[in-house]
């Protein structure tokens, strides 16, 4: 069954399985945001372990339901119950991979850059076409606009950017033009990684040997 | 032939082994640099539990249990960056132990006209067999399992194709394809695979979509 | 002048020395017929449409066992567009040597290549190298001692191959660079764009100008060549052209072939190669680079026909900027290209192919021939 707020899920339901579909939620959540009937509660998740609730549990929190029934109305909710009253719960192990999208994109377009040079308000980049591999290489003058504040900081020479061209299509129809660009984030350089470099370049010393400008052997 | 492209994509990479889920915060991928700050910020759905965290931002979903950390974005622009993201994460935490991956991919595609969508679901599955014991027998899923040659590895990969539930006259792709290693630096060298054959398993998983969309089997 | 495409598949006759110069725009490869059958490969560049290296098209397209027939693989610098493609060639030719500047056999260089797989940013040039390195470990038999694993490394004034008895003609290959001096400054350059703890990753890119390129000298019969590769001049004495020129320990004699170093540009022409190392009228042959200021300038083009009438350039861009058009895209992927970007050119057009054959080993002899937009300065 199709719903319109799973439109753009990627993921198939198994058959059968979107009637029988439960609503339990895990109760982390304070009552005050959400409820049985919430709809913002965009996925469900079961532990998939035997658990019991810990004691320090908040009382409005509400319980995991066992298996696959549809089971609106069977949550419990935990008063002032002692701990060694809680419910040990079984668990199914589903986790639907995607929360329902509200959006979709399609992409026309993409390109990895290469940063060469940042110069007042714009940066040149080379960039090598992901979508069809064997197209040319360009070089590109873009904007510093372009960028998104929180990648400023990546944007220097030699730094490697995605950006991506097409378009994004809501729930409610709407189409719109979009241009992405994402500075590839990796984490900075740690001395396990330098030590790591040492080691490799050891190796590659004992295999190649190592020139000394006097005699360059 | 017709130019392929999928309607809804979605991407995933899941690893099996010993995982604590409370390290996965979105406060922790933002400090290392791997999200932005205000995707951090802006997180959504955030579930903390010594056995589960969950959280998603606007193009990602993270899923960690004890034994399974699962990463999915279904933003075709993304797909880098969740290959970035995964590399990134378990870089830092290197002494993390498991040993199996997954790359999935999904994919929906649209078959037209409706005569040669049902066309294909017999293609794939010939009916002949089935005359005699069903009504209107149809096909609702075929998955096939083989390998692919990835540097100098053969990987296996598993393909399911169906009916797409969220496409009209739509054809479900779903491409799995399945690393593992044993001992000690198996994580390391899931990790080096990932690096090494993620853009050919992307390519791969459309080129396997269009192979089967493409068969003569509708004139 | 201009060969057919009948010519272009001819392979050389025995006793026929061929210089062969390819260049798209961004990259450069050489291949050169010594006679008997024996071909070099200097630099490497890739067919965007295959990916694979345009040397070993040409050579298979001409019917050449390249796994016997290719003796050296010469790789004249580090730098993307000379390197692309090596490690494929390397795997093919399977009875060829392979010689690397020896400013890279370096604790420095070795980190840098490191450094680019361990940031996962890897660009050609660092990934050439690692496999370069990979495939000479796998081909070392056991036993064999370290120092025979690796490329020859080669610097100033040394011999790189020698055919003396056998084929048609004596054949010598020297190297004139780098020279002791460039290489200590190959090394500081290398150590400072080796990473910092805490600081981002990035891609490895050249950003000075290059002195550690390896110079090549072919003597064959009575021809002698000079590939120039993209060394440059610098005000160090010691290092670039101007070392090479003052040299007493380098091959004397005088070039008919001259492949003009760095793109014809300003800061690699050095008079005194002109003067001291080339006959009169020399055939120079050259790429261009269509990368940020493309090369080579107006002002090239006029000084290089002032040198000598006989200049060929391996490809001409079609647009003032250097480039060519880029492919256009989906309608809506160049309305957006439109309102955002500033400039935009694709890198490289056509494969340039510029062909010099003389019979016999004669200078006197040399056959011009210019495929796919190749062009006369």
């Amino acid at each position: 069954m199709k719903t319109a707020v799973n439109r753009f899920n990627p993921v198939q339901d198994p058959p059968g399985e979107t009637a029988r579909r439960p609503i339990s939620k895990i109760g982390v959540l304070p009552q005050e945001q959400w409820s049985p009937d919430d709809p913002t509660v965009l996925y469900e998740v079961i532990v998939p372990h035997q658990v019991a609730l810990p004691g320090w549990v908040e009382p409005s929190m509400r319980a995991v339901t066992e298996g696959t029934e549809s089971t609106r109305t069977t949550s419990q909710t935990f008063g002032s119950r002692a701990s060694a009253e809680l419910p040990v719960l079984r668990a199914v192990r589903r986790l639907p991979p995607f929360p329902r999208p509200r959006e979709r994109f399609m992409v026309l377009q993409q390109w990895e850059g290469t940063v060469v040079t940042v110069s007042g308000e714009e940066f040149i980049a080379v960039m090598r076409d992901l979508t069809n591999p064997s197209r040319p290489d360009e070089e590109t003058t873009l904007p510093i606009d372009e960028v998104p504040e929180s990648d400023r900081r990546l944007l220097v020479s030699g730094a490697v950017f995605y950006w991506s061209l097409g378009y994004k299509e809501t729930l409610s129809g709407q189409r719109e033009r979009v241009a992405a660009l994402r500075f590839r984030r990796l984490p900075v350089w740690t001395s396990s990684d330098l030590r790591d470099l040492q080691r490799k370049a050891d190796e590659y010393a004992r295999l190649f040997g190592r020139s000394t400008p006097a005699t360059g052997s | 032939m017709p130019e392929w492209r999928a309607e809804i994509a979605g991407a995933t990479i899941v690893l099996l082994g010993h995982f604590n889920p409370k390290i996965f915060q979105p406060s922790w991928f933002d400090h290392h640099g791997l999200i932005r700050a205000e995707e951090a910020e802006s997180a959504e759905n955030l579930v903390s539990l010594p056995e589960l965290t969950t959280f998603t931002t606007a193009w990602l979903s993270i899923q960690v249990t004890p034994d399974r950390f699962q990463a999915s974005t279904i933003d075709p622009a993304h797909f880098e960056a969740l290959r970035d993201l995964v590399l990134g994460t378990f870089t830092l935490l290197e002494h993390t132990p498991f040993d199996k991956m997954g790359m999935n991919r999904e994919m929906h595609f649209k078959v037209l006209p409706e005569e040669r969508y049902v066309e294909f679901g017999h293609f794939l599955v010939p009916k002949a067999p089935w005359h005699g014991v069903l009504t209107d027998p149809r096909t609702r899923s075929v998955t096939v399992q083989g390998f692919q040659t990835r540097g100098s590895e053969q990987v296996q990969l598993f393909v399911k194709v169906e009916p797409s539930v969220r496409v009209q006259f739509g054809v479900f792709v779903n491409t799995n394809e399945h690393y593992e290693f044993s001992g000690e630096g198996a994580g390391k060298r899931l990790m080096l695979a990932l690096r090494n054959h993620w853009s050919e398993a992307q390519a791969s998983a459309k080129r396997i979509a269009e192979h089967l969309l493409d068969q003569p089997y509708w004139s | 002048m201009p060969g057919s495409s009948a010519d272009l598949h001819q392979p050389p006759v025995v006793d026929e020395i061929e210089v062969s110069l390819f260049g798209p725009g961004v990259g450069e490869s050489a291949v050169v017929h010594l006679g008997g059958g024996d071909w070099i490969i200097v630099d490497s560049c890739v067919e965007r449409t295959t990916g694979r290296p345009i040397a070993l098209r040409y050579l298979e397209d001409l019917g050449v066992d390249v796994a016997k027939a290719i003796k050296l693989i010469v790789v004249t610098h580090w730098h993307d567009d000379h390197i692309n493609g090596v490690a494929a060639i390397l795997r093919a030719a399977q009875s060829a040597r392979i010689a690397c500047s020896a400013a890279l056999r370096s604790e420095e260089f070795y980190k840098l290549i490191a450094a680019s797989e361990r940031a996962m940013m890897v660009s050609p040039g660092s990934a050439e190298f690692s496999a370069i390195f990979e495939i000479l470990t796998k081909r070392a038999a056991p036993g064999v001692r370290p120092e025979s694993v690796g490329p020859d490394w080669v610097q100033a004034n040394r011999r790189l191959w020698q055919r003396q008895g056998s084929g048609p003609c004596p054949v010598d290959i020297f190297s004139l660079s780098p020279s002791a001096a460039s290489m200590t400054l190959a090394f500081r350059e290398f150590a400072q764009m080796l990473p910092q703890e805490g600081t981002t990753k990035r891609r490895l890119i050249a950003q000075t100008p290059n002195e550690v390129a390896v110079v090549l000298w072919i003597e064959a019969g009575d021809i002698r060549i000079l590939l120039g590769a993209d060394l440059e001049n610098t005000c160090n004495p010691d290092t670039g052209w101007q070392a090479i020129v003052t040299s007493d320990a380098r091959p004397t004699g005088l070039a008919h072939v001259f492949k003009v170093p760095h793109h014809g540009s300003a800061n690699a022409d050095h008079p005194d190669v002109w003067v001291t190392m080339l006959v009169i009228n020399p055939h120079a042959v050259l790429t261009a680079f269509s990368r940020g200021h493309p090369l080579p300038t107006a002002a090239d083009i006029e000084r290089l026909k002032g040198r000598t009438p006989n200049a060929y350039c391996t490809t001409r861009a079609t647009r003032a900027d250097g480039g060519w058009a880029p492919p256009r895209r989906d309608a809506a992927v160049e309305r957006t290209l439109k309102e955002v970007i500033r400039t935009r050119k694709a890198l490289t057009g056509p494969m340039g192919h510029i062909r010099l054959r003389a019979r016999h080993f004669t200078p006197d002899s040399i056959q011009v021939d210019l495929f796919n937009g190749a062009y006369r300065l």
